[in-house]
């Protein structure tokens, strides 16, 4: 009982946290509150999130923002075709005046990282990135050099001027816990901005977090309790993405390739931590249709039937989750 | 002379007396038309200058050409009325043999059997003829003819009407369907909760409320969370109340199969009971707002 007591406090406490995080937040960041949640669930989680959207929807300014309630380092990457992976995880130089080769962290070695229009960035840097978000370690000459904790990294892709990109492989995006797409601020939104246009440098923002309290959500969010049926629920979903017979569900020609069992995984971790967003202790099928779309756009592959008919993940996600039933 | 003449005398008084006057006035029959064979009934009204007393003869005269069947006399004041039913067995104009009918003798009565053979065509056999009909005959047939042929529209009409009303039936059937399959689960959970672990009775319980659920708001709500649950129940616009106690019963489930709660043998009787209400106002809200 006590226990319980204690664990309902903890949500308690961090709800207040999250909540004041988020007002902080708000106070650069005008609307965008599922990319702000996103972001905020990414680094509870410890995964790393993908953003989608067009220019200008201050994706820099929100995660620098992110970084700044966080207390930790920020560092931003523009991802050129020309870029080097020493460019982001460092290398060894020469000092000359003790003749010997010292290491030289990139970088990746920071707390958040922002690795803006990763797609424009030949594949070996890409790998570069995507091995440190794996593996949270460099190995810089001989040494392996582990990555400061927390770890994010949010990349960005731009979905227009597709021209000279290098697209993520499968393989790769499926490191990423989820992919966010952000779209344009509503009117309302827009009008706040420009009205805060003059203020909104100047706004410093409380460090709201500290690298414990990070682990502490992270421990409270691994104290929730998730049933054997929601497990069920989850595997469920994962596993309708992959039904091959085409008569067997209406969505499964449109699907080339379904969802890794790292989505199930990611699904159950994500799912977990909007729970704790919401401020409860056991997970609820909300939950999991909750962060569904954002875990699995970038794990279905779409055929080309899908494309003829102009559907988009979210198109098919959605069918899944209809027809799934929900224990 | 005198012996002769006192007889002769009394002889021509009594001629007098027997021979009284009378006439006869309205002469009817029925058939007004009849042939040999036929039974006619002579009727006429009897009037004579002095009263007169009428009774049927005792017996009727035997001829040979005619057969009496009966008499009847009906004073009418001073006269009579009389019919008189016989058959004739010859043809044409025939004067009836007396009838001495009390103080008169009725012997001028005359009666015209027509013949069914022209007397001035030839004597040659005439074609067949349709058989004579009863009178209604014609009515009685065009009747059932019209039947006849008005039967194919009352079939198509009884057909129709049976169609409608068994459609009907069978709407109302299949739309009370569910919640007849709603409450037999409810009756199964409770005979069977007993020996039910927990997790399987509010999984039957809840999954039975979806599917019932789904046919009222012609909704699949087997893949839907209690919010899209609640989502639908205020976009349905069914009363506020009862919206409310169908979130609460899916919101204390769903704390039961999620979050461990545990509840009482009495907490689930409580809960089908809930469920019972809850449904039945469900019932009476849908046949009063059909839309829903």
């Amino acid at each position: 009982m006590s226990e319980n007591k204690n664990l309902t406090d903890k949500m308690k406490d961090a709800s207040m946290l999250l909540d004041i995080a988020r007002k902080e937040i708000a106070k650069r960041i005008i609307g965008q509150a599922d990319m702000v949640n996103g972001l905020l669930m990414g680094i509870i989680t410890g995964g790393h999130i993908l953003v989608e959207g067009v220019p200008g929807l201050a994706k820099t300014q929100m995660v620098k923002a992110v970084a700044d309630v966080l207390n930790a380092d920020f560092k931003r990457i523009q991802f050129t075709p020309d870029l080097l992976p020493a460019d982001l995880t460092g290398t060894m130089i020469y000092r000359p005046q003790t003749g010997e080769f010292v290491p030289r962290k990139g970088p990746v070695f920071s707390n958040i990282i922002l690795a803006d229009e990763i797609n424009r960035a030949p594949s070996k840097v890409q790998a570069a990135l995507l091995e440190a978000m794996a593996e949270s370690q460099v190995t810089i000459g001989d040494n392996t050099y582990r990555l400061a904790e927390p770890f994010f990294v949010m990349a960005t892709q731009n979905p227009i001027e597709q021209e000279g990109t290098y697209q993520l492989p499968e393989a790769q995006l499926d490191r990423f816990i989820m992919k966010l797409k952000v779209d344009y601020p509503n009117p309302q939104e827009e009008l706040a901005i420009l009205n805060q246009l003059d203020k909104r440098d100047d706004q410093v923002l409380r460090k709201v977090f500290t690298k414990y309290s990070i682990q502490d959500l992270k421990d409270l969010a691994a104290s929730i309790r998730v049933d054997e049926s929601i497990k069920k629920y989850i595997v469920s979903i994962v596993n309708a993405s992959r039904v091959k017979g085409r008569n067997q569900l209406p969505f499964t020609r449109f699907i080339e390739f379904g969802a890794s069992p790292r989505a199930s995984i990611a699904l159950f971790e994500c799912a977990r931590v909007n729970a704790l967003f919401e401020n409860r202790e056991f997970v609820l099928p909300e939950d999991v249709k909750a962060v569904a779309y954002n875990v699995l756009r970038h794990r279905i592959v779409l055929s080309y039937e899908a494309e003829s008919e102009e559907l988009s993940s979210d198109d098919v996600i959605r069918d899944i989750l209809s027809i799934v039933t929900v224990p | 002379m005198r012996r002769i003449i006192l007889p002769l005398l009394l002889f021509l008084v009594a001629g007098a007396l027997s021979a009284q006057s009378y006439q006869i006035h309205n002469l009817r029959f029925i058939p007004p038309e009849y042939y040999v064979g036929d039974t006619v009934e002579m009727s006429f009204l009897l009037k004579t200058d002095q009263a007169v007393n009428l009774k049927v003869p005792e017996i009727f005269p035997t001829p040979g050409w005619i057969r009496f069947l009966s008499m009847d006399i009906e004073p009418r004041g001073v006269d009579y009325q009389i019919s008189i039913r016989l058959i004739p067995y010859y043809p044409g104009t025939r004067a009836l043999p007396p009838l001495e009918s009390g103080d008169l003798i009725l012997n001028d009565l005359k009666i015209f059997t027509s013949s069914i053979l022209d007397s001035g065509a030839s004597r040659e056999l005439s074609e067949i003829r349709s058989p004579l009909l009863i009178p209604g005959t014609r009515a009685v047939g065009a009747l059932i003819v019209s039947l006849l042929l008005s039967l194919p529209i009352i079939l198509i009409f009884l057909f129709k009407v049976i169609r409608s009303r068994t459609g009907k039936i069978i709407r109302t059937y299949k739309l009370n369907l569910p919640y007849r399959q709603f409450q037999r689960l409810i009756r199964r959970i409770r005979r069977t909760m007993v020996n039910m672990p927990e997790k399987d009775f509010y999984l039957s319980f809840t999954g039975g409320l979806k599917k019932y659920l789904s046919t009222r708001f012609h909704q699949d709500l087997t893949s839907s969370t209690t919010s899209e649950i609640e989502a639908l129940l205020i976009r349905s616009h069914i009363h506020e109340t009862l919206a409310l106690s169908l979130v609460n019963l899916f919101n204390r489930v769903d704390r039961v199969k999620f979050a461990g709660d545990k509840l009482l043998y009495s907490d689930r009787e409580q809960l089908l009971g809930e469920v019972e209400d809850v449904s039945l106002a469900l019932e009476e809200w849908r046949k009063k707002h059909a839309d829903l």
